[in-house]
């Protein structure tokens, strides 16, 4: 009963230790270091007594080996010796892409967290059992030629030849790098056929074609084609035995072995183009040959033109684009849409490419759609050439409506666009000087006419009218003398001669403008400028004086009437 | 007339003097734009306007060799300056309109009452000095034929009407006269010569101030200046500060 707790113990230790000290141990292995070219081989990783997957990169072995198949994980437990072992597998099926002395570098592998580093393989790999196995399965790369110019077309052909039982478990495409690829053959399923070649009988499969156009010059690799397979082989390891039974001996003595298949790298010589590459060059080679056509000739404005251009010939066609060239400015252009048509089932691509343009002239008129023209390099003759449209007359009926013209001009700076500048003047002109350039000396001689002319009527006037006044004065100065001659000639009826003496002496004195005056009006009239003793006196001579013509007589007052009126005007004449 | 008898001494002496000069240096001009070397016809024709010298022709082909260079700006800005001078010259016009198909910004200018779209144009027909003379000329008839008629020297009919309608039209141009006064005093115009020229919103560079982007050749106002920044206004109304030595001011 005592010794049950330590057995116990010692158990605990035991365990406790295994899963301590025996801690996970990574190893890498293959089952064969010495192989021929196409054989595989398996590669391994083991983890013993780990507690996770071992993790792997495996980028490095890529660089000489191919992945068949894999990775496949595995692990499995086992008791020996009372002990527990665990293993986790993790296996590849690899196949080498050189011969030679090959080594499988040393990876780094994590655990859980810990990383472990395998040790590195060395394996051989050696050509001579593959040759007498090439006869019967092999691969081969057809070019039609091997010196070519970047654009032109290299078809190339990759064929299985077959005389075992095999079935092909993927194909691997090379990729072309370098290349513009056409693909021009790739089977769904692979046929083989029948071929005698040097006078063996081979199942022949053409497993891919492609058109490649060089992109660039140089040496150019095309790489491998990788075909993995299964071929049945005769197991000739197996010991013939007594149990050996002729009928199930085609069963059982066979064997798929995987295999890949690899063609040889290929070499393509892509040389420089010859001298004298014209500058418009886009990179067309082959042969082609441009056509243009117009749907219609005559539009009337702002109706739309369809511009066809066709491209039609054998070469790069897809490669390549029209070089640039312009239309009239007065016409509208949209881009272009382009199709391209292939013509199937032909080794060297052919085809059409065509641009239609879509044109609506915003002008009437003629123009000229000018010729297009694409220079392209001859591969077969190793010459430039180029191809051309002939240029398409357009004549512009007057539209219905003149719709704006794009790009914001108007109709007359469109009419300018096509113009020149005129030239400069030459003649040297009478210069301006800056500084006393102001109103000119002509413009203040107008201004200064057209003043005197305003004002020379009113100048005139007064001028006229001072002329009158002197002559008024002098009447007026004169007035008393011409009244008393006047008096003294006395003639018809004295009391009218007065009168009228009387007047036209007040009319001359005072420069009066009134024609006909009477004792009344006289009064009124001179009342500011003759004494009111004289005004009276005046008034009653006029009255007498009228009256008097009326009435005749009165011969009393006649003889003192002059010697009155007299008197009177020169009393007048003295106060005014 | 002080004035004026100065002027003119000073005008004969500054002739002897400068005319020569100014004379080889146009031929000069000329004669290496016949070579097409455009930029050594700059030169001298730009010479010419520093030393105070203008003249419509001199801004013409000043505004040629500045076409030719492909410096459409200051093509414009000769042909618009020499278009100050003489506004019916077909040529100046013609080139003007040309290389305005050259400049980049296609600036709506808002449509006006048909009228003043009207009066614009006959303002712009004439220069300031034809405008002042054709006014004198109405005012100097109509003043001959109010004289001759206060004298009673010319007898037509209607004549007070017909001396008048010759008052009224002589107001008129004067009024207009006055009216390309003010604006030539008051309102500044500039052309873009800079190939782009980014307006912001204030006088200083703030990227995120852009307002709007102009290119060589555009015809705007210049409402205020500042020593490094000029406030500007597109004939479409927009407003922006644009740094001043990209404007040539007309």
């Amino acid at each position: 009963m005592i010794k049950f707790p330590s057995s116990i113990l010692l158990l605990t230790v035991c365990f406790g230790l295994n899963s301590y000290v025996f801690a996970a141990k990574v190893t890498a292995s293959v089952d064969a270091t010495s192989i021929s070219q196409n054989d595989v081989f398996t590669f391994k990783i083991e983890a013993k007594d780990a507690e996770s997957n071992p993790k792997v990169d495996i980028t490095p072995l890529l660089k000489n080996f191919s992945v068949v198949s894999g990775p496949s994980q595995q692990t499995s437990m086992s008791w020996i010796n009372g002990k527990m072992q665990t293993s986790r597998n993790l296996t590849w099926t690899l196949v080498p892409m050189k011969t030679g002395t090959l080594t499988i570098p040393s990876l780094s592998i994590s655990v859980g967290n810990k990383s472990f580093r395998t040790k590195t393989i060395r394996m051989k790999v050696s050509r001579g059992k593959q040759l007498a196995e090439a006869k019967d399965l092999f691969l081969t790369v057809e070019l039609d030629k091997s010196e070519v110019y970047p654009g032109e077309q290299v078809t190339v052909i990759y064929k299985l030849f077959t005389r075992v039982n095999m079935s092909i478990q993927d194909l691997e495409m090379p990729k072309f790098v370098g290349f513009w690829v056409e693909e021009l053959f790739a089977p769904n399923r692979v046929e083989f056929r029948k071929v005698n070649l040097k006078g063996v009988q081979y199942n022949v499969a053409h497993l891919y074609s492609a058109a490649l156009f060089p992109t660039k010059t140089g040496e150019l690799f095309l790489d491998p084609m990788k075909v993995k397979c299964n071929v049945t082989v005769k197991n000739k390891k197996r010991r013939k035995s007594i149990w050996d039974d002729p009928f199930f001996d085609s069963f059982s003595r066979q064997q798929t072995v995987p295999k890949v298949l690899l063609t040889e790298k290929t070499l393509i010589n892509v040389k420089p183009y010859p001298n004298g590459k014209p500058a418009d060059f886009t990179g067309a080679v082959g042969s082609f040959t441009l056509s243009a056509f117009a749907d219609m000739k005559s539009v009337k404005a702002n109706e739309a033109i369809t511009l066809k251009v066709k491209l039609h010939g054998t070469g790069n066609i897809s490669m390549f684009s029209l070089p640039e060239f312009d239309f009239p400015q007065t016409l509208e252009v949209f881009p272009p849409t382009s199709t391209i048509n292939k013509e199937p089932l032909r080794d060297n691509i052919t085809g059409s490419v065509s641009w239609e343009y879509i044109l609506i002239p915003r002008q009437e008129g003629r123009f000229i759609i000018p010729r297009i023209e694409l220079p392209f390099f001859d591969s077969k003759t190793e010459e430039w050439d180029r191809t051309s449209t002939r240029p398409i007359q357009i004549s512009v009926l007057p539209g219905e409506t003149s719709a704006e013209v794009s790009s914001g001009l108007t109709k007359e700076e469109v009419v300018l666009l096509g113009s020149d500048i005129r030239y400069i003047r030459r003649e040297i002109p009478q210069w301006i000087y800056r500084k006393y350039s102001g109103i000119s000396f002509e413009i203040l001689t107008l201004y200064g006419l057209s003043l005197i002319f305003f004002i020379s009527p009113g100048f005139m006037k007064n001028i006229q009218r001072n002329k009158g006044g002197t002559e008024d004065i002098r009447r007026s100065k004169k007035a008393l003398k011409t009244a008393m001659r006047a008096l003294n000639k006395t003639q018809g009826d004295i009391f009218s001669h007065a009168s009228r003496i009387q007047y036209r002496y007040l009319k001359d004195r005072f420069l009066l403008s009134t024609e006909n005056l009477d004792p009344l009006t006289a009064e009124s009239l001179l009342a500011n400028s003759i004494p009111d003793g004289e005004l009276k006196e005046l008034v009653h001579m006029l009255k007498i004086c009228d009256s008097g013509q009326y009435a005749p007589g009165k011969n009393a007052e006649e003889k003192s009437l002059i010697t009155d009126v007299k008197s009177l005007l020169k009393r007048i004449d003295a106060h005014a | 007339m002080h004035k004026w008898i100065s002027v003119f001494i000073i005008n004969v002496v500054l002739l002897t003097a400068q005319q020569a000069e100014i004379d080889s240096l146009f031929v000069q001009a000329n004669q290496v734009m016949d070579e097409q070397s455009y930029r050594q016809a700059v030169i001298n024709y730009e010479k010419i306007l520093h030393m105070g010298i203008d003249h419509p022709d001199l801004y013409y082909n000043l505004g040629n060799a500045y076409y030719r260079m492909g410096i459409y700006g200051q093509a414009v800005w000769a042909y618009e300056k020499g278009l100050q001078f003489t506004p019916r010259d077909p040529d100046l016009n013609f080139n003007l309109d040309l290389t305005n198909t050259r400049v980049r910004d296609r600036i709506e200018v808002p449509e006006t009452f048909f009228l003043l779209e009207f009066y614009r144009s006959i303002k712009n027909m004439f220069t300031i000095q034809d405008a002042i003379f054709l006014g004198a000329l109405l005012l100097v008839i109509s003043a001959l034929l109010f004289g001759l008629e206060k004298m009673k020297w010319l007898r037509i009919p209607f004549s007070s009407r017909i001396i008048g309608s010759f008052i009224i039209l002589s107001v008129l141009v004067h009024g207009i006269t006055l009216d390309k006064y003010l604006a030539l005093s008051e309102v500044h115009e500039g052309i873009v010569v800079f190939r782009e020229v980014e307006a912001f919103s204030a006088p200083f560079r703030r990227e995120d101030a852009v307002l709007f982007r102009i290119h060589e050749g555009v015809k705007l106002e210049i409402k205020q200046k500042q020593p490094e920044w000029v406030e500007i206004v597109l004939l479409d109304g927009k407003k922006g500060w644009i740094q001043s030595k990209s404007v040539r001011e007309l």
